[in-house]
């Protein structure tokens, strides 16, 4: 009887003491910072199969040389990421990244030109990998450059 | 609303044009804090003479005051380049320039 009251105390201690810490403004940011989805389904699916689906109709990719990414080895700031990729003969442009809670970061589409060239600066949470896919003759290129955010400690 | 600059620039095999918007790009990740709810750009469009040349879709992922580039290989000189965008919000802005 004693061992269960006590038991009963301490549960309504600690359940107080998350309810308290679950309101401290930091915590509550962090929770936060995840609420906002974007209202188109591509932007706010986590999963790149269902925005290769969503762009291209199909999400078999293979590894393609031909698609050319030029970023910096390394990027002083999370905030901006500068990018460029050339793809030729693309028809359709996916520009995702492997860090961000949300892969995709843009798209590109009716490209008019023989060779899509592509310049634009990201947001990447910490260091991975820029991926880009390309929709060309019905089938799905990808390709991949790693860029290391400095000021983050990567462990291997 | 944000001023929007486009920069023209020849290249040996064609025209490259690089879009500046200076737009904050929120991602609404503090909005429940007080701070400013999403507010980012959605979609961007280059138009050659009118017609349309590359249509980018954006999302919060897209660093603050973005640049855009593409390349037009059969601009000639006394073309139209047009680009518009669109944000979240509803906000719009263009600019335009004439290839030299």
């Amino acid at each position: 009887m004693l061992n269960k009251r006590r038991f009963l105390q301490k549960s309504t201690r600690w359940f107080a003491l998350g309810t308290l810490v679950s309101l401290l403004p930091g915590v509550r940011t962090a929770f936060a910072s995840r609420n906002f989805v974007d209202p188109r389904p591509e932007f706010a699916s986590i999963d790149t199969k269902l925005i290769l689906e969503f762009y291209f109709g199909q999400t078999e990719a293979a590894d393609d040389a031909t698609i050319q990414i030029n970023a910096p080895l390394v990027s002083g700031s999370t905030q901006l990421v500068p990018f460029s990729i050339i793809a030729p003969g693309a028809e359709k442009l996916v520009v995702t990244s492997t860090v961000n809670p949300q892969p995709l970061i843009l798209a590109m589409d009716q490209i008019r030109e023989t060779t899509a060239v592509v310049k634009a600066r990201a947001r990447m949470q910490q260091t991975g990998d820029i991926v880009c896919y390309v929709l060309r003759n019905g089938q799905i290129g990808r390709a991949s450059r790693r860029i290391m955010i400095s000021g983050h400690w990567e462990n291997n | 609303m944000y001023p929007t600059r486009l920069k023209i620039l020849p290249r040996d095999t064609g025209i490259e044009a690089h879009c500046e918007v200076l737009h904050p790009m929120y991602s609404g990740k503090h909005s429940e804090e007080g701070g400013p709810s999403a507010n980012y750009i959605t979609q961007l469009v280059f138009r050659l003479n009118g017609s349309i040349h590359a249509e980018f879709f954006l999302g919060k992922f897209v660093s603050k005051h973005p640049v855009i580039g593409t390349f037009f290989e059969n601009a000639t000189s006394g073309d139209q380049i047009e680009v518009s965008w669109q944000d979240i919000s509803g906000n719009q802005g263009q600019a335009s320039g004439t290839v030299e």
